[in-house]
């Protein structure tokens, strides 16, 4: 519904994009070198990289895909948030910690920094490059779709190539001249957006609906939902398919470099002690936008107060623009348009990163200005990313499901396992890094796919998600290479913060409250 | 639980976490209802074993009980979902979900939030002086 009618909702959705603009062109004078650029000069304290982290995490892919997965699928939806439970302690057990401290060591700002440091193997190296270049794609992709769907509701823009065009533009405004600090400091504005919107939207869908009883009793009685919506394996999600879910959710999280990036960051590692609070409770406060719209509209649907969906991903926009009060809305709206934003910026960011410093490390042809490049590049994998999301053509959360599982299969095991155990190998970690990226994106392809005939579906049983059969053979590879393979030696520092056998001194950069060296933190 | 034995549970993680992976990648490929049960399974022990991995001994030696409590909490949870969900025991409503839902939710989101938030804010600084110096 184009909302011309409703003019506070424009304006304050203009007044937020503006505001994210601003924060770009401040950010672009504090942007001076390639550290600057990509891990905001190692400068971010606690607050600010755990709910930029959140934000970078949970998205479009939340705040749109989950209400519409909701419709389409009932609560079974739910295990893919599920795992919020444990993943942000998990990031911090494992390779957060671990992360943090190689940067205080060595001059580490991406992923494959990290995995070069580690294995000292370009072909490693490159393959993580390649793993985060095709994975950002999709993930971008996947934001700008729920951003094209966006203010195409909001502004009445006729059709969602204009929306997407209008959003890659304003991200293309800030994230260019910004960098990762324009990105983390408007990652705060809309991680507090965001848990403020999904808190209050929460409590406007039990107030539409006349409370929690009454909403669950209208979807269980009718005809359209039925009991089996409000059951863990709904009608439609099989029990190989949920715990994949929460499979690939749960501990593909590890792999996620949007969100492991920000520990790049976070001024003092001491400081992640707190890490697991920040980001655990802020994440679930989000998650109540995805159960707040995603059962109120099909409430409202079962009553006859809301037309049935042709396009489940239209649930939030539907509800917010006609069930709750004009500048409500508009507040809403702008913390959804946040959460698309932040994760859509933190990729432009790693993306870049992936073409013009880790591949060229990797083949042994460093840029001379990475900075200039990256800002290339970050218009580049941008355009790319919006012309296949564009074509792509379902859900938004089902490319997001994609683009999830491709980092997990990916990156998951080597920088979860590889970092914290000292077997694995060079060749191990290539391995597993290869062997989860082709089959990911190869089972999707041949699930998708409708231009050659001659080519079959995927050999899985009913039920099992690509994604989680990738992961689970990536873990495989890790493991069996990594025992049949002789140890290869580690240098004594990065065995010391990785390992974490041995003594090392992590620098801390000074801070009001305490400066000098600190111990490398558990 | 003694010190060594406590080091031990992280140097046998990654035999675990080996079977584990092996495992669920073969229920994957087959399916069925077995398939099901053990894929369940692996899926809600796996986070588990890895943080086992991650950690170092200030975990194991402070809250060594705190693994395996995570572990049947999870594991439990999922097999009680798995077995409610199969329709072989009527029950009515609880605050409006079925209570497989609630256990779904409870069991494998709720308690481990409290949980894991906890222990790891709780154990993160204590001891550093002696926990700087081993694995």
């Amino acid at each position: 519904m184009p909302v011309t009618a409703k003019p506070l909702i424009i304006v304050t959705a203009g007044i937020y994009l503006l505001l994210v603009l601003a924060i770009g062109v401040w950010a672009a004078t504090r942007t001076r070198n390639e550290k600057d650029f990509f891990i905001a000069g190692q400068r971010v304290g606690l607050f600010v990289t755990g709910l930029a982290t959140m934000s970078a995490a949970f998205s479009g892919f939340v705040f749109l895909g989950g209400p519409g997965l909701t419709y389409r699928l009932g609560l079974s939806s739910l295990w893919i948030v599920l795992p919020v439970g444990f993943t942000a302690g998990l990031l911090c057990w494992l390779p957060g910690k671990r992360l943090r401290s190689l940067a205080g060591i060595r001059e580490v700002y991406t992923v494959p920094d990290a995995v070069a440091c580690r294995f000292r193997s370009r072909r490693a190296t490159a393959a993580a490059a390649i793993a985060v270049a095709l994975g950002t794609v999709a993930y971008l992709g996947a934001q700008l779709l729920a951003l094209g769907v966006l203010l195409q509701s909001i502004f009445g823009l006729g059709s969602l190539a204009r929306g997407m065009g209008l959003g890659l533009a304003v991200l293309l405004a800030y994230g260019v001249a910004g960098g990762m600090i324009a990105g983390v400091y408007t990652d705060l504005v809309q991680g507090i957006l965001m848990v403020l919107g999904a808190v209050v939207v929460f409590g406007q869908a039990l107030r539409t609906t006349g409370g929690w009883g009454e909403l669950t009793r209208s979807i269980a009685e009718s005809e359209a939902f039925g009991p089996a919506f409000l059951e863990p394996f709904g009608p439609h999600a099989p029990a190989l398919t949920a715990f994949g879910f929460f499979f690939v959710f749960g501990v593909g999280v590890l792999g996620q470099p949007q969100m492991l990036h920000k520990f790049y960051m976070l001024d003092d590692p001491r400081k992640l002690k707190w890490m697991p609070l920040v980001l655990g409770s802020s994440q679930t406060l989000c998650l109540l936008i995805w159960v707040g719209i995603g059962l109120a509209v099909p409430a409202l649907v079962a009553r006859g107060q809301l037309a049935a969906l042709a396009r489940p991903d239209d649930a939030a926009p539907l509800f917010l623009l006609h069930h709750t009060p004009e500048v409500l809305a508009g507040l809403v709206l702008a913390g959804v348009i946040a959460a698309i934003m932040s994760t859509a910026d933190s990729f432009m960011n790693i993306g870049a990163a992936a073409l013009v410093r880790d591949l060229p490390r990797a083949f042994g042809r460093p840029l001379r200005n990475e900075l200039t490049w990256g800002r290339f590049a970050v218009v580049a994998i941008s355009v790319v990313a919006a012309l296949v999301a564009y074509g792509y053509g379902d859900l938004i959360a089902l490319l997001g499901t994609f683009a999830f599982g491709t980092f997990a299969a990916a990156l998951a095991p080597t920088l979860a396992v590889g970092l914290a155990w000292e077997r694995v190998t060079a060749r191990a970690a290539t391995a597993s890094i290869v062997t989860g990226l082709v089959l990911n994106v190869g089972l999707e392809f041949l699930a998708k796919q409708t231009l050659f005939a001659a080519l079959p579906r995927p050999p899985l049983p009913p039920g099992v998600l690509p994604s989680a059969v990738a992961l689970a053979a990536s873990f495989t590879v890790l493991f069996a290479v990594s025992w049949c393979s002789r140890p290869e030696a580690i240098d004594p520092d990065l065995r010391a913060v990785l390992i974490g056998s041995g003594t090392v001194t992590v620098p801390v950069r000074p801070t009001r409250s305490a400066g000098g060296a600190a111990p490398a933190p558990e | 639980m003694s010190n060594r034995k406590q080091t031990a549970v992280r140097r046998a993680a990654p035999g675990w976490l080996t079977a584990a992976s092996l495992s669920m990648l073969v229920a994957l490929l087959v399916g069925g209802r077995l398939a099901e049960w053990m894929f369940a399974l692996g899926a809600t022990i796996f986070p588990v074993l890895l943080i086992a991995l991650g950690t170092r001994r200030k975990l194991h030696r402070l809250r060594p009980w705190f693994l395996p409590v995570l572990g049947l909490v999870l594991g439990l949870s999922a097999a009680g979902v798995l077995y409610l969900s199969a329709g072989e025991v009527e029950a009515d409503p609880i605050a409006g979900l079925p209570p497989a839902t609630l256990l779904m939710l409870i069991g494998l989101g709720c308690v481990p939030l409290v949980l894991v938030t906890w222990i790891y804010t709780a154990t993160f600084d204590a001891d550093p002086e002696r926990e700087n110096t081993d694995g």
